[in-house]
């Protein structure tokens, strides 16, 4: 039997209506989720699967990061998530890893001494942490999302526990998403706490533990800018306050004209006690042909002076079917910390200061290359492998004598190698 | 709509593809032709394990940390 033109209409219509409803359950809600970091997949994943007859989903990920020289890190990471009901989630997390190998100590490498004085360049350690945490997201409207999280870590001598709330409410027949955010956590060290400042030989231990409070805000928004384009614009402003002080780091003291360590002991580290921060993200994922590409930046500024820039591109290109290739670039540049010194002359004593590299003014430049397969059994398999380099300044201004001659930077190269496995049933 | 003009100048601002033009495209975006935003690589982050991974490699590296959100918890070191 033949429709006639009107019913055809009709029918076009009725079509239309049927897949504008199901997408506008589907799509924003996945962008809504997506703000928040820790909850990437949210409904978006679910209705993408074909969800109801899929209630759970799986991510689970092993990696190896391996520096040369240097340390090595194993850890692996599990959560599960389940869809309770439609507005409904429970999501829980896992992760352990394992440390092990030389981080530098702060001190120069060239030690012109013999005897007490003398302080390895680079100090051994080992470590293993576990972490879990919880997730579970509910629905206060149709437009408007919470999502609530814990978490706990743990290792020998350190304690973690945090808490977070966001809320995300959708808009613009949800093409604008706008989310806010806050979370609180406590981070606790139990190990001898020596003064700070004071030379590593005759420090004496101050406290057996000490704490960390940390506040992070955050203001964002994630908009359909067209058919294919999708942006995301993200403040957070974090505030720590309390014990920030690396007890394992120390400063290298020298002779004020010759730069000689001698033997002067080196001096235990000191940071402030407060840190404010600001992070400005922004994130474009873009089609391209059959692919995607993602496009990244990162403004961070914060009250000890360091300020850096990053950007971050994947592309993301399907070969066959099941097959996709994935390549990564990012650049991260950062200004050395306000307190940050190479190395002190005898005599000095500022009020804050620590040699920790990470603190310095350095670069940091990776480049990467992902595959992602469907195999039949389901869900999809990863495989990345990621070559990082750090560098940062061989001669500071603030190198006295001999030491001038040194690379006083510790250059860093490092590989990552992590395979994952996602499977929605 | 100030809003909606100066999110389309942002993305202009890194696409170097005219204010107006974006802003067109914005406002014609309809939910049945959200099929490519549906799909699962569209999704802000794509893979949850290899973000994890990354943020705490760089976060142990770099002196810059977060931006992209908040909650997690911290990891217990300095």
């Amino acid at each position: 039997m033949q429709l006639t033109k009107k019913r055809k209409g009709e029918a076009v219509r009725s079509l239309l209506s049927a897949a504008s409803a199901s997408l506008l359950l589907a799509v924003p809600l996945a962008h809504a989720e997506d703000v928040h970091q820790q909850h990437p997949e949210g409904a978006h994943q679910h209705h993408a699967e074909g969800a109801p007859d899929q209630p759970w989903r799986i991510d689970i990920g092993t990696m190896r990061y391996s520096e040369k020289d240097r340390i090595s890190v194993s850890e692996q990471n599990f959560r599960a998530r389940r869809q309770m009901s439609e507005e409904n989630a429970l999501s829980l997390r896992a992760d352990y890893d394992s440390v092990s190998g030389a981080s530098p100590s702060g001190t120069t490498k060239i030690q012109t001494t013999s005897g007490a004085s003398g302080t390895a360049y680079m100090a051994h350690f080992q470590t293993t942490r576990a972490a879990a945490g919880v997730d579970w997201e509910t629905g206060l409207s149709p437009d408007t999302h919470l999502t609530l999280s814990g978490d706990h870590s743990s290792s020998k001598m350190n304690k973690s526990s945090g808490i977070g709330a966001t809320v995300a409410r959708d808009f613009n027949q949800r093409n604008t998403t706008l989310v806010a955010g806050a979370s609180y956590s406590v981070d606790a060290i139990d190990m001898a706490i020596k003064t700070e400042l004071t030379p590593d030989s005759t420090a004496t231990i101050r406290a057996a533990s000490e704490k960390k409070d940390q506040i992070d805000l955050q203001l964002g928004v994630t908009q359909v800018l067209a058919r294919g384009t999708l942006l995301q614009l993200n403040f957070v402003h974090g505030h720590a306050s309390g014990y920030m002080t690396n007890p394992h780091k120390l400063i290298s003291v020298v002779h004020p004209l010759t730069g000689e360590t001698l033997t002067y002991s080196p001096l235990t580290e000191k940071r402030p006690d407060t840190r404010y921060s600001n992070a400005l993200y922004a994130q474009i994922n873009q089609v391209l042909g059959t692919g995607v590409l993602y496009s990244s930046y990162r403004y961070f500024q914060d009250t000890w002076g360091i300020k850096a820039h990053t950007v971050d591109f994947k592309y993301r290109q399907p070969i066959t079917e099941k097959l996709y290739v994935q390549p990564h670039v990012r650049v991260y540049a950062q200004s050395a910390a306000d307190f940050y010194r190479s190395m002190l002359a005898v005599g000095e004593i500022p009020t804050y200061a620590s040699a920790d590299y990470r603190l310095a003014k350095l670069l940091t430049n990776s480049v990467g290359v992902k595959l992602g397969y469907q195999p039949t059994f389901g869900g999809e398999l990863t495989a990345r492998i990621e070559a990082m380099r750090q560098n940062g300044e061989q001669h500071p201004q603030d190198a006295i004598g001999v030491q001038r001659s040194a690379d006083l930077f510790p250059e860093l190269e490092a590989t990552i190698f992590h395979i994952g496995y996602t499977k929605p049933f | 709509m100030v809003f909606r003009k100066l999110l389309a100048c942002l993305m202009v601002a890194g696409e170097l593809s005219g204010c107006t033009t974006m802003q067109s495209a914005m406002q014609s975006v309809q939910p049945w032709e959200k099929d490519q935003l549906a799909k699962e690589e569209m999704q802000l982050v794509p893979d949850r394990t290899e973000e994890f991974f990354d943020s705490r490699v760089y976060f142990s590296r770099e002196a810059a940390f977060g931006g992209k959100g908040v909650g997690g918890g911290g990891c217990g070191c300095n």
